[in-house]
Parts: structure tokens; C-alpha cells; sequence
């Protein structure tokens, strides 16, 4: 194998842009990784929540004599028994940790049992009787947008519209050949993280110290302080290993953070709350389905002129993150192509179903999935390629996005990797030879590509923080409230103060996060990990690196610009012999009385959106990726197998091939997921039917396909190194590619998700018929 | 309820353990100090609960502790020997087969039931031992990618 | 479901079928087999049974460990693992279409440990051996204390999740007649390898031809179709004594849609679920012709 040089411009990279192995995975493979399930503290007792026993209704009554005759009980808690603020959450505080006066889906936690056993408060949470006064019932976003619709919450049901209006649609309409109007759907999706949400509260003083599977300490923090009435800085939350995410890991663990903290205060001993997966499937926030439908004009050859844009998202019970999702929804809306007149009402709404947040993709992979296969039915109609199709109207530099910004400032490559993927992949050749498949099992080739707003957004405050130390014996200790969840932040974060200090990776470790010393950096979230965690490490590690240098230079009488730090030595680049060992400078430096340690801030740049308007600069920079499919399609059984995914992403810079390629195979294994079999699925009553695996059905490893994954990094400036995202990317575009190889393979188009084999039957016998 | 006694070797120790009748092999496991073994859905369909019983692997959270008196288990914590890691567990670092690890002890007991069954398994085999265990975070390519690397590990050692 | 309210309970492992058997006759209702224990703790856990008394683990008592053959018949022990039977030398001679269908349930670390007689006892509609047994004209041997008979393996079962067998019975051993060479069977679950999703659809078929090159006798047996395993009498009817026409083959595979009583769940609507039986019925009887050497035009 040829060895690999990596470069930042002049500069070689030794560590950065290197397969190095994660620095967690010893741990990991020795079961001595500690999640926070491995946590266990003597006198602890252990805690169970009692769900609602319907989906809407007043509390009358909660009786819970029988549930405190339980062997074993110590504290039953309801809604009264919190001390502080009553409804939390951001950006609409209307989250309910314990329900005060009403449940409003079936996942609303209406008391708390804290006992001795865990056998015993599953048993007292049995007991616990709740009278309600019910109320009618809406699952339904649209339903529940009318005006008579029974009110979930006082402030109305339609949570936000957005806006887009750009140009004039009845004129783009006029300009057109063809107009058509096409409804996609999708549907509730569960994060199916391996590790239940669980936490660890232990009383210490008059300081609560949580272990939590949380996504986002600082956040666990914020709500168990304003849960329990206490200040922040008596609140230590710690992020053990965690044990996947998705984005699930932030509110409904942070209120399980918040129940194990209340139960910890009020019994004065550690409490322990462990979810089994049922508890999990039922209470926590799932991907929003969707309802869109959109009017495209476009003209004979191809070029899009004007598009009507209605989006619904069900939001379910509570607001959580919708308002967000639907902005990026809203920005994003027509997928990576240009289109001059847009007309776009984007709206989010209550119901009583489970509560729709924050999932890998937020808002992106439905839309993507409605302009994918709009994409491809323009084609089909005009008799293109849909490789034409989307080289015709996609992105380039200078191109206005929906918004009104102007792509510039970085390298739009959507163009060239639809290119470059197209001709991998053999497009022309397989598109053609697939469709003249005969027989029961058709061969079929489909394209999709897609655009992501780096980071947070002008919704968002962005910005981290990282914290580099360098120890006596030259080894460091570094920090950030960017978090872990199996992406591999702690090892890219390593990577780059390595690489600043010029150290091997070994001499790095990554601690926490721990509230009580890492800085808040926001949620880890929006794929901004490696961007915004990577960029806060490296501020402070060059930080650290100035003094050392200006030490150095004092040692070899030079001045600092000629001091050098490579491959754990420290020198002088006129006077090469003038060299010392890292260790032996951090010594010299630390017994010198040398400040080796920095706080690294790091913000991303201002930008601004005005949500009434629907104008400005929704994302300081994008991302682009495309994704082809080959499926086999059984058309008498409707079965679909994924045989090969090619998936090109520019992720700007990748910091660490062997972690990133990682993230690109487990998004392909949940984009087959989301195109073909999982549903979360509720009932005409809003109770839950999918609670586990078993109905429940997420990719295992014989339906994986051969995959390809290729970058092609055009480094940006706003990145450390150049780094961008690829967290999301890896799985948002992933669905459309299948479904659009699936339409080629049978000449049927699954327009809502999932492609079920009974969907795709049900839609060739209607063809037969048509016959 | 009276509690009952289970004796069974685990990772080559000798334990005798009062425990409820109706105690699950999981729970017994990791009240004994064995906390890789992992709980992700409790109804055997995730495999992260996976130990090797008597040389089979078994999915313990569906598995009374009683069925394992006088029987031998093997967990993740039995597998480096005098600090050297198994073949298996360092392929799986190699290959970067791990991401958040809550279904790696799983993989890795699958993993060492299979290469001891068939030391040279094909994709195929490699797919059929490894349907019982779930991954959401790697699209399994690389836990794919490891087990290959194992077996050749494993068969330089031989 | 009517929650007994235990108080006690009591894990049991007897070492010999005597006292097993005496154990279930003492015991009853209050007592319940653990073989494999793949099914018997969640049933518990879930609340979809009453909480026994008493467990009683079968898996140490040896006389119910074998795998034995004669002239007529292959005898399967009630504790014998689907793992255990896949590797049998006497299986795969004897009957390949077994080995097929056990290897497409559940996982590797279920195989290792759940037993046929103990997938059988539980009844699931979707209990993936009884297809391939009932194709192959397996029958049961049903013990109690005092009492044994044999019964044939579509007859065990009488509703979802109920079998015909008393609390003080048990399966002591599966009874698999040898084929003679005129004969071959297939199986068939929709998704080769979707082994842990309860199948959607599965289908057996055996076929025994009779020298002048028609079907002398036909079985035909369908899985997660019905509440119980469903044996498909009258489209088996359709081919009995007939030549092995595809229009015939085709009705015949029409009649077991017909016969099939499907829900619709989670995994697959009812219509769906018929059309699959129509697909595999048909696929299962080509298989097993195909095997036989016969061209079906």
C-alpha cells in the first residue's frame, strides 16, 4: 500500500487527513468502556416512570395508596413535586418533564416511582391509578390545522409558518411547458440508538451529579436546573461512553436526566433510571413525518421555472425542535437546484401522536426525498436521463438559493460529482441495460444528490469552546463540550491538537464531557462536530503552541517563526540540531512556570435569516453529495434488494478517512431503512403498535449492498483544515437514490416512504389492470 | 421468593451466586461485575446481550440464569489473555469496526463462536453469524471487514 | 389474561423424564416447560401468561437428547436444538428440506439453544418448522405420566399460541417417516434470510410421484397465513393423482390463496399476505418437481 501524503496546502499534514484508529475503540472492545447503564453507586435506588394510559385528557385523579403499600418504595413523585419551572424546552418552552395537568400523547410521563429494587418500582408503577377526563383525540396534521381540531396545547396547533417568495410563480408557471403537482409522504421514524435512554443522579451535597445518556450535557444541565429550581453551577452533568444517538439523545434524556435528579433530591440518595426499549420507543421524539406537496413548471428541455411549495410536518405533542427542522426544510426546499420562482408555506403542527425532533438529516432527508423523485418524473416526462435532468438545473457558483444567498466563498461541486459518480458507476450503460430486464427480478439504477447548510444555522448561537492542557511529561489532556456518540468527535478533536502540537496521537487524550469543566459548545448536532469541535482544539492547542514556541526560541536563541514541532520533536529550522523532545520542553516549560494550558473559542461566521420575509443567509457555508443506487426488483413479491451504492460527498477536508467512511456506511445502512422498511406506527387511537425490534425493522448486515464511497475535498475557508460535515450527508440523500432505482427497475413510483414490498405489489397490479 | 443457588465457571472463575428463580443470565452477569454484556431491546432480536454458553452463543436477556448452572460462559472480559488482546478484539480496532461500541461485545462473542466453528467462513458464513446482532451506527461494513481480518489472524496463530 | 397472584416461584431442572412427567402431573397449570427458553421468559415478562409456580427446565434430562434413525422413521428428541438438528449427519441426508427451513429461524444464538419440539409447544402461527414437518407427514409423540399417543404434527395445534397438549404433557420426540426415492419436498419463507422478522409468508410442499409420472401423493402446508400452521386440504386436492400440469399447478397454487386466512399487521396487509401464498405454493411445488426430475411444461 503506496503511503498516503496528506497536505494542507504546503503544509503535510502527519495526523489530520490519516486512517488513524479511534482513540476509544480499546475500550470499546474490552467491555471497559463505561455507558451509563454500567454505572452503580451503593444505596442507590432505582426509579420507574408511569406513562399515560391515554393519548389526550385532563389529570383527575392520581391515586397511588396501592403503589406505596409496594415492598420497597421510598418516593412516588408527580407533576406537583416539581420545584421549579413547570415547562421547559427550545425554541417553545411546552415540554412537560413530569404532566401537569394534562397528558397529550401516550408517552407523557405522569409520576415517578423511586424503590429499593427495580423489581419492586415496576411493580408500584403498575399500581399507580390515573382517573382522566378524556379528550377528543387528532393524529393528524392536517386535521388538527382546522379550526374546530381539539387544542393540544393553548397557543393553537399550527406551531410555525415559514415563508419562502422568490420571483413570481404565476409568471415562472406562464414561462413553462409542463406544470404537474405531486404529494410525497414520509413517515415517523425511530433512532433505534442500541443504547436506551438511562441516567445516574447522585446527591453530593447540595450538588447533583448526573451521569446521563445525553447528547448534550450542557443542555441536561439547563433543564434538570430549571426542573429542580437550583442554580447551574450545582448541577454536574457527565457524558459516559454513549451509546449511539442520531440526534435522539437531547431532550427525552434530558428529562430523564431531569426525573433521576428529581428523585435524587427529593429521597436524598442516588437514583437510577434505566429505560427498557419499550419505555424508549414509546416516549421519545422521532423523525417528523411529512406531507408535501409541490406545483413544478419546467420547460421542454428541461429547465425548472417556477415551484409551489406546501409542506406539513407532524410535530405530535410537543414542540421540541420543529420550528428548526422546518427551517431547514424551508431553506432547503428546492433540494440542490435553482430554481427563479418559488412560492413556499412551511408549516408545523401539533397532535397527539409521540413528539416529532431533532434526527439525523432535520427536515432534509423529506424534502430530499419529494424533490429526488420529482426530479426523476420530470425526467420520465420529458424523456431525459435524470442525470441530464439535474445537471441542467443544479447548483453552481454564483447560483441563488431560495433564500436569496449567493453561493460563493467555497467550491459549489454538486455539478461535478453528479458528473464524476455518474461516470463510476457506469450510469449510461446500466440505465440502459437494467430497463430491458424481463422476468420476475428487474434490475434498476437511480440517482439522487442533495446540498446541506453546514452547522447550525442563523437560528442558531454556534460556537464552541475546547480546553488544551499540556502535562508536565509532554502529554496532553483535551476537552470540549462537543460531544461523543460513536462518530468519532473524540478522535478527530485528538487528531487536531496532535497535529497542531506536532505530537503523536498517543500522547492525546480526550476527557469528558463534563460540564464541570468542559466549555459549552452547543449541541452536537447538524454535523458540526468536526467543525466546530475541531476548530475550538485547534484555537487553544495554537494557543499553547505559541508559548511553548517562544520558549523554545528563548532556549535556542532564535526567534519563535523558526521554532518547529514534528513528529514529537521541537526545533529550530535554521539550526536543526537545536532540538528538544516535546516531554522534555513541556517539563522545562512547566517547571518554568509556563502556562501550558488554553481555552480555545471558536465561532462560527455571523450570518442572518429573516423568517418573515424568507430572505437572507440561512447557512454560513454548504456541503454536496450524491448517492447511486442499484436495486433488484422481485416483481411478483414486490421484494427489494439494494445491491450497490456508489456515494460521493465533499466534506471539505476529511479529518480521519477510516471514521468517515464509517459514518458513510452506517448512513447507506439507515438510508435502506428509511426507503424500505421502518415505520414507526401508531394506531387510529395514538397508541403505539411498533415497540421493539421484532416490529420495528432496522437494516441487519446480510441486506447491506456493496458500497463505494468516494470524497472529493474542496477545502473551506470557514473549517479547520477545511473541514466541513458529513454526518448527515451520509444518510439524507440515501432513500430518494433507491426509490428512483426502484421506479427504473419496475416503472412504478412509491411516492410515500416506506417502499414496502406490499406498496410496490399493490402498485404493479394497478398497472397490470391499466393494461 | 427463595432464592436459589447457580454455580457455573465464568471466564474460567468459579462462581456460586444465590439468585431469583426467575433472574435472567444478563442480570446475574452483569450484577457479578461483567458489564459488557449489554442490554438493547430485551427480547433477544439485538444480540448486544450475546455471551457464549458452553460454547454456544447465547442471547442472555432471554435466557434464565438457572439454565447455566454447572455450564461455562464466556464474556468479552474473558478473551485477552495476560494483557494481549484476542485477535478478534484487535481486528476490530484495526478495521475501525467500532463507533459508539454498544453492540461491540455482541459482534465480538458472535465473532469468536464462529471462527472457532469454521476458521475459514466465506461472506455468506460471515452473514449468517452475524444476523442476530443489530448495529445502527456502522452499516456493519467494517464489522464485516474485521471478522475476515480475525480469521486470518487467527489462523497465522495456529 | 388473569394474573395469578404468585407468591412463589420455583426454578426446577430434573434429570429424567420420570421426573419430569411426575413434576407436570403434581404441578399442572402451575407449572410450565422451559426448554430452549427463548419464548418462555418474555411470555412471562409480558404478562401474556400467568406466572408459573414452577419452571421446569427439561434440557438436563439426556433420554430426551437424541437423534436416532430406523428403516421406517427418524426420531427427533424433544430437547434436541435446531442448531443440533442442522448439523445431524442423519437430517441432511434424510431430509434437506428441514435443514433448510430450521436454518432460516431466528438467529444463530437462537438456533443454538431453542428447541423444535419447544418452537412447536409455542405455537406462534408463524412456527417456522411446522410447515416443512406437516410437508413431510412428521407426526408427535405426546407424553404425560401415564399416558403416550401420536399425533400428527398439524393436529398439535388449535389456535394462536394453543396447542392441543394438557399442563401435564409434553413432546417427548418428533417422528419423521423415511421417504422413499419418488419423493422430495421444498420450503420456502418469503426473504430467504429474514430469519428474526416472524415470517410474512412461508410454504411447504411434499410430493411423492407414482410411476406412471403422476402425483401419488401431494402435502402442502403454509405458515403465518392462518392462526394455526395451515395444511391446504383442498389444494392439495387439486394435483392428488393428477399429471403435473403448470395450468394445474397454477389452480392449485389459486385454491391454497383461497384456503389461507390472513391478517393484515404491521408487516404485510392480508391481500398482500394471499398473493405471496399464491407465489410460494406455486414455487414450493416447481422446487420440489424440479428435484424430482420432473419437467412440468
Amino acid at each position: 500500500m503506496s503511503k498516503v501524503i496528506v497536505k494542507e496546502k504546503e503544509r503535510v499534514l502527519n495526523v489530520v487527513g490519516h486512517p488513524v484508529n479511534r482513540v476509544d475503540a480499546l475500550a470499546k472492545v474490552t467491555g471497559t468502556a463505561k455507558f451509563t447503564a454500567d454505572y452503580y453507586v451503593p444505596n442507590m435506588l432505582y426509579a420507574v416512570v408511569k406513562h399515560a394510559d391515554i393519548p389526550h385528557g385532563y389529570i383527575k385523579k392520581i391515586d397511588t395508596s396501592e403503589a406505596e403499600k409496594v415492598e420497597g418504595v421510598v418516593k412516588i413523585a408527580t407533576g406537583k413535586d416539581i420545584p421549579g419551572v413547570k415547562k421547559v424546552g427550545f425554541p417553545i418552552p411546552d415540554e412537560e418533564v413530569i404532566v401537569q395537568e394534562k397528558v397529550r400523547y401516550i408517552g407523557d410521563v405522569v409520576a415517578i416511582v423511586a424503590a429499593e429494587t427495580l423489581e419492586a418500582a415496576r411493580k408500584a408503577a403498575e399500581k399507580i391509578k390515573v382517573e382522566y377526563d378524556p379528550l377528543p383525540v387528532v393524529l393528524d396534521p392536517e386535521e388538527a390545522m382546522k379550526e374546530d381540531a381539539p387544542k393540544i396545547h393553548d397557543s393553537g396547533n399550527i406551531i410555525t409558518h415559514f415563508k419562502i417568495r422568490k420571483g413570481d410563480v404565476e409568471k415562472g408557471f406562464k414561462e413553462a411547458d409542463y406544470v404537474i403537482e405531486r404529494e410525497y409522504r414520509t413517515q415517523f421514524i425511530e433512532h433505534s440508538y442500541l443504547e436506551p435512554v438511562a441516567a445516574l443522579a447522585i446527591p453530593v451535597g447540595d450538588m447533583i451529579e448526573i451521569y446521563g445518556t445525553v447528547q448534550n450535557p450542557h443542555n441536561a444541565r439547563r433543564i434538570t436546573s430549571l426542573t429542580l429550581g437550583i442554580p447551574m453551577h450545582k448541577v454536574r452533568v457527565i457524558q459516559p461512553a454513549l451509546g449511539g444517538s442520531f440526534g435522539g439523545k437531547d431532550d427525552t434524556a434530558n428529562f430523564v436526566a431531569a426525573r433521576a435528579a428529581l428523585m435524587a433530591k427529593l429521597t436524598g440518595r442516588p437514583v437510577k433510571m434505566v429505560y427498557t426499549r419499550e419505555q424508549d420507543m414509546r416516549e421519545s421524539y422521532k423523525r417528523h413525518p411529512y406531507i408535501m406537496r409541490y406545483k413544478v413548471g419546467f420547460t421542454k428541455d428541461g429547465r425548472i421555472t417556477a415551484m409551489e411549495i406546501k409542506v406539513i410536518t407532524n410535530a405530535g405533542a410537543y414542540s421540541s425542535s420543529s420550528p428548526l427542522v422546518l427551517y431547514r426544510s424551508t431553506v432547503q426546499c428546492t433540494g440542490t437546484y435553482e430554481v427563479p420562482n418559488i412560492k413556499g408555506d412551511f408549516y408545523t403542527v401539533y397532535t397527539n401522536t409521540v413528539f416529532s425532533g431533532a434526527m439525523r438529516g432535520f427536515g432534509a432527508p423529506q424534502i430530499n426525498f419529494a424533490v429526488e423523485s420529482l426530479m426523476d418524473e420530470i425526467a420520465e416526462i420529458l424523456g431525459m436521463d435524470p442525470v441530464e435532468i439535474r445537471l441542467k438545473n443544479a447548483y453552481k457558483e454564483g447560483s441563488v438559493t431560495p433564500t436569496g444567498q449567493v453561493l460563493k466563498g467555497h467550491v459549489v461541486s454538486i455539478r461535478d460529482i453528479i458528473k464524476k459518480l455518474a461516470e463510476i458507476a457506469d450510469w449510461k450503460k446500466k440505465r440502459e441495460e437494467y430497463s430491458k430486464d424481463k422476468g420476475d427480478v428487474r434490475r434498476g439504477i437511480g440517482i439522487s444528490c442533495a446540498f446541506r447548510g453546514v452547522s447550525l444555522g442563523a437560528e442558531g448561537a454556534d460556537y464552541a469552546g475546547a480546553i488544551v492542557e499540556v502535562f508536565e511529561d509532554g502529554h496532553i489532556s483535551i476537552t470540549s463540550g462537543i460531544s461523543e456518540m460513536g462518530q468519532g468527535a473524540k478522535t478527530v478533536m485528538s487528531q487536531t491538537a496532535a497535529e497542531v502540537l506536532g505530537v503523536p496521537i498517543e500522547y492525546v487524550t480526550f476527557v469528558g464531557p463534563d460540564t464541570s469543566f468542559s466549555p459549552d459548545s452547543g449541541p452536537t448536532v447538524a454535523s458540526r462536530g468536526t467543525l466546530m469541535g475541531c476548530g475550538a482544539v485547534k484555537v487553544a492547542a495554537e494557543v499553547v503552541k505559541e508559548r511553548m514556541a517562544k520558549y523554545a526560541a528563548k532556549l535556542f536563541n532564535t526567534t519563535y517563526e523558526n521554532i518547529v514541532f514534528e513528529n514529537g520533536y521541537v526545533y529550530s529550522k535554521k539550526n536543526p540540531e537545536n532540538k528538544i523532545s516535546f516531554p522534555e520542553l513541556a517539563k522545562k516549560c512547566y517547571l518554568d512556570r509556563v502556562n501550558l494550558s488554553a481555552v480555545g473559542w471558536f465561532l462560527a461566521p455571523e450570518i442572518h435569516w429573516d423568517p418573515e420575509t424568507g430572505e437572507g443567509e440561512p447557512y454560513f457555508t454548504y456541503t454536496y453529495y450524491a448517492d447511486i443506487a442499484e436495486v433488484e426488483v422481485n416483481v411478483k413479491t414486490g421484494d427489494v434488494k439494494v445491491k450497490k451504492v456508489y456515494a460521493m460527498h465533499d466534506p471539505g477536508k476529511v479529518v480521519n478517512p477510516k471514521t468517515a467512511k464509517g459514518q458513510v456506511y452506517g448512513g447507506v445502512a439507515m438510508g435502506i431503512g428509511y426507503a424500505l422498511k421502518e415505520e414507526y406506527k401508531i394506531d387510529g387511537k395514538g397508541y403505539p403498535i411498533t415497540l421493539n425490534f421484532d416490529k420495528y425493522q432496522i437494516v441487519r448486515a446480510h441486506e447491506m449492498p456493496d458500497v463505494e464511497v468516494y470524497f472529493l475535498e474542496n477545502p473551506d475557508p470557514s473549517g479547520p483544515f477545511g473541514a466541513k460535515s458529513l454526518g448527515e450527508p451520509a444518510f439524507d440523500t440515501v432513500a430518494p437514490a433507491i426509490t428512483n432505482a426502484i421506479a427504473h427497475a419496475t416503472g412504478v413510483r412509491v411516492r410515500s416512504l416506506p417502499a414496502t414490498k406490499d406498496k410496490i405489489l399493490k402498485l404493479l397490479k394497478e398497472k397490470e389492470e391499466r393494461r | 421468593m427463595k432464592k436459589q443457588l447457580l454455580r457455573m465457571r465464568v471466564n474460567g472463575r468459579d462462581v456460586e451466586v444465590y439468585v431469583r428463580p426467575d433472574a435472567r443470565l444478563i442480570d446475574v452477569l452483569r450484577d457479578l461485575g461483567y458489564l459488557s454484556v449489554k442490554e438493547g431491546c430485551g427480547t433477544g432480536e439485538c444480540g448486544a446481550c450475546t455471551v457464549i454458553m458452553d460454547g454456544k452463543t447465547v442471547l442472555s436477556c432471554i435466557t434464565f440464569a438457572l439454565q447455566a448452572n454447572g455450564k461455562e460462559i464466556i464474556t468479552v472480559e474473558g478473551l485477552a489473555k495476560n494483557g494481549k488482546l484476542h485477535p478478534v478484539q484487535e481486528a476490530f480496532i484495526e478495521k475501525g469496526a467500532v463507533q459508539c461500541g454498544y453492540c461491540i461485545p455482541g459482534f465480538i462473542m458472535s465473532t469468536v463462536y464462529l471462527l472457532n466453528e469454521n476458521p475459514n467462513p466465506t461472506h455468506e458464513d460471515i452473514l449468517d453469524a452475524l444476523e442476530g446482532n443489530l448495529c445502527r451506527c456502522t452499516g456493519y461494513v467494517k464489522i464485516i471487514e474485521a471478522v475476515k481480518e480475525a480469521a486470518s489472524r487467527l489462523k497465522k496463530e495456529a | 389474561m388473569e394474573q395469578l397472584e404468585v407468591h412463589d416461584i420455583e426454578f426446577l431442572t430434573p434429570k429424567t423424564e420420570d421426573e419430569l412427567l411426575d413434576i407436570l402431573d403434581r404441578y399442572k397449570e402451575k407449572a410450565k416447560v422451559l426448554a430452549g427458553g427463548s419464548d418462555l421468559l418474555l411470555l412471562i415478562r409480558r404478562n401474556l401468561i400467568a406466572r408459573p409456580n414452577y419452571i421446569v427446565n427439561i434440557m438436563e434430562i439426556p433420554s430426551l437428547k437424541y437423534i436416532n434413525e430406523d428403516e421406517e422413521t427418524v426420531r427427533i428428541g424433544a430437547t434436541v436444538t435446531h442448531t443440533e438438528a442442522i448439523e445431524n449427519q442423519i437430517i441432511n441426508r434424510e431430509f434437506p428440506s428441514l435443514v433448510k427451513a430450521l436454518k432460516t429461524i431466528g438467529s444463530t444464538q437462537i438456533r443454538n439453544w431453542a428447541t423444535i419440539a419447544g418452537n412447536l409447544a409455542n405455537a406462534s402461527p408463524a412456527a417456522d418448522s411446522a410447515p416443512i414437518l406437516i410437508a413431510l407427514d412428521a407426526k408427535l409423540k405426546i407424553k404425560s405420566a401415564k399416558d403416550e399417543k401420536i399425533i400428527p404434527v398439524e393436529e398439535l395445534f388449535v389456535g394462536v399460541k394453543k396447542t392441543i397438549l394438557k399442563p401435564n404433557e409434553i413432546i417427548k420426540e418428533i417422528i419423521i417417516p423415511k421417504k422413499r426415492k419418488n419423493f422430495a419436498a421444498d420450503f420456502i419463507k418469503l426473504g430467504k434470510r429474514n430469519a428474526l422478522v416472524l415470517a410474512v409468508v412461508s410454504a411447504a410442499a411434499g410430493i411423492e410421484m407414482s410411476e406412471d409420472g403422476k402425483i401419488k401423493n401431494i402435502r402442502i402446508a403454509l405458515g403465518s397465513v392462518a392462526p394455526t400452521p395451515l395444511r391446504a386440504k383442498k389444494a392439495e386436492d387439486v394435483l392428488r393423482g393428477k399429471e403435473p400440469k403448470m395450468d394445474l399447478i397454477d389452480k392449485c397454487a389459486k385454491v391454497a390463496k383461497e384456503e389461507s386466512k390472513p391478517i393484515s399487521d404491521v408487516r404485510a396487509s392480508a391481500e398482500y399476505r394471499r398473493e405471496m401464498v399464491y407465489v410460494l405454493t406455486k414455487r414450493v411445488i416447481l422446487n420440489a418437481l424440479k428435484e424430482l426430475g420432473v419437467d412440468v411444461e
